[in-house]
């Protein structure tokens, strides 16, 4: 779109003389014309009212049109704005803390294979552990007895482990269990008479592994003896 | 809290320590003559809501950067005219063909002095913007108009704005501002006298339909100003 051509300086400065533009000096000027010029005042007094009227139309529809828009219009655009001034907002806050949780799966998500060997090798060093060293409880359930050549040294009749050896504290029910009957073809029985109860008869003792005695009632005398032994 | 009857100053400092309450109170305060210079200068309803509201978001935004060197209102109606503007060359780019070239270039145009083309004999604006009919033969006036006539109308007329400001809005030198408002007042005059004639100044009808003696107004307006050669269309 080609420019329009300025207009004479006379024209320029006289415009500028109506909407107030021009320096003291060049108001001066304009105005020292204008008296002695009496029609060019007259017309340039007419062309003010004129450009008063243009002013006073255009602003009398403009305001007429915005005086039609509806308030509810204007809220939406207030809503708008809000929304507006809210993001403008979180974005300068910058990323929320998050969660406890959310750190977790992150972490487990990003570990997850090297967690997955380090389990896969703890596993693996507790079985070999186990393998390579059984617990008692552990031959307890598989239901090995065990031999008298593997028995400890307290499994000797003449030995009392209980009366040198402190009583070990029990940790659980299993060592409340009882030892497994000895076979009855073991030559460490010992057999005796005994009274007990009024009654008299023969036991077979066996002395356990841990200090304990295993009694197996035999028979019962038919008469009662005197015995200077008893339990 | 600020009042709502704080004077802009105020509200504006109180928005810079985060009272979003005193923005929607400044909001208020200037959003309908925002729309009125948008509507101005984009001439569709929708379109000068859009520029509202892109208006109040970048007032917010850079409500830090303002002084307090100019009033509120001027700096806030520069963003709104430059938003404008922004607007109609984006529009214009996407255009072929402009809106009614018959009054876009004046340069066949004499323009060897100011003109009185007599609308002065048409009574108090005042009380012709009260007429439904004077105001829809403005909106014809300002609709045929070019893009940069009407800004630079608009600019002046309801806005107040100076020719250094208009300059610096429209990208253009000061002499280039002055001659556009120039041929623009000329094209408006004339424009407005072609429909006000045929609106027939006699008829008492007001805008709500009742009587009004406005009529009579013409006669006791200054006539003197009225060249013969300008004399108003039947």
């Amino acid at each position: 779109m080609s420019e329009v051509p300025h207009i004479r300086p006379e024209l320029q400065a006289l415009q500028g003389y109506l909407d107030g533009e021009l320096s003291p000096a060049e108001s001066r000027e304009v105005e020292a014309r204008l008296a002695a010029e009496p029609d060019l005042r007259r017309q340039l007094e007419g062309v003010g009212a004129e450009f008063s009227v243009i002013s006073a139309l255009v602003d009398g529809e403009l305001n007429a049109a915005a005086a039609e828009v509806h308030e509810a219009r204007f809220e939406q655009i207030w809503d708008a704005v809000q929304r507006d001034l809210d993001d403008a907002a979180v974005k300068a806050a910058g990323p929320a803390p998050s969660s406890v949780w959310t750190r977790v799966s992150e972490f487990v998500r990003n570990a997850r294979v090297p967690l997955g060997l380090a389990g896969a090798g703890a596993i693996a060093a507790l079985v070999m552990f186990v393998v390579v060293n059984p617990t008692p409880d552990a031959s307890v359930a598989q239901n090995d007895a065990p031999t008298e050549s593997e028995a400890p040294p307290a499994t000797a009749p003449s030995e009392a482990p209980a009366e040198t050896e402190p009583p070990t504290r029990i940790a659980d029910a299993d060592a409340l269990a009882p030892e497994p009957l000895p076979a009855a073809e073991s030559n460490d029985a010992d057999v005796e008479r005994i009274e007990f109860g009024g009654a008299s008869g023969r036991i077979s003792k066996i002395e356990g592994v841990r200090g304990t005695t295993t009694v197996i009632w035999i028979e019962e005398d038919e008469e009662p003896i005197d015995s200077e032994q008893s339990l | 809290m600020v009042s709502d009857e704080a004077d802009d100053l105020e509200l504006v400092e109180a928005c810079k320590q985060g009272d979003r309450r005193a923005f929607k109170v400044l909001m208020q305060r200037y959003q309908r003559k925002v729309y009125a210079v948008a509507f101005g200068f984009v001439r569709n309803r929708e379109d000068a809501l859009d520029v509202v509201q892109e208006s109040f978001i970048k007032v917010h935004r850079y409500l830090g950067k303002f002084e307090g060197n100019s009033s509120f209102y001027t700096w806030l109606y520069r963003i709104v005219a430059n938003l404008c503007i922004d607007r109609l060359r984006k529009k214009k780019r996407h255009r072929d063909v402009e809106f009614d070239d018959a009054l876009r270039h004046d340069a066949e145009d004499s323009a060897t002095d100011l003109t009185i083309v007599g609308l002065t004999q048409f009574g108090d604006p005042a009380d012709m913007v009260k007429r439904k009919e004077i105001l829809q033969a403005v909106t014809e006036s300002l609709d045929h108009l070019s893009d940069k006539h009407r800004a630079v109308i608009v600019m002046r007329e309801l806005q107040g704005m100076t020719y250094e400001e208009m300059a610096q809005a429209m990208e253009c030198s000061k002499g280039t501002i002055m001659s556009r408002l120039f041929h623009a007042r000329r094209n408006m005059q004339k424009l407005l006298v072609e429909r006000l004639g045929s609106v027939a100044p006699g008829v008492d009808e007001t805008a709500d339909g009742t009587s009004d003696k406005s009529g009579d107004k013409k006669n006791e307006t200054s006539g003197g100003d009225v060249s013969p050669a300008e004399a108003v269309m039947p």
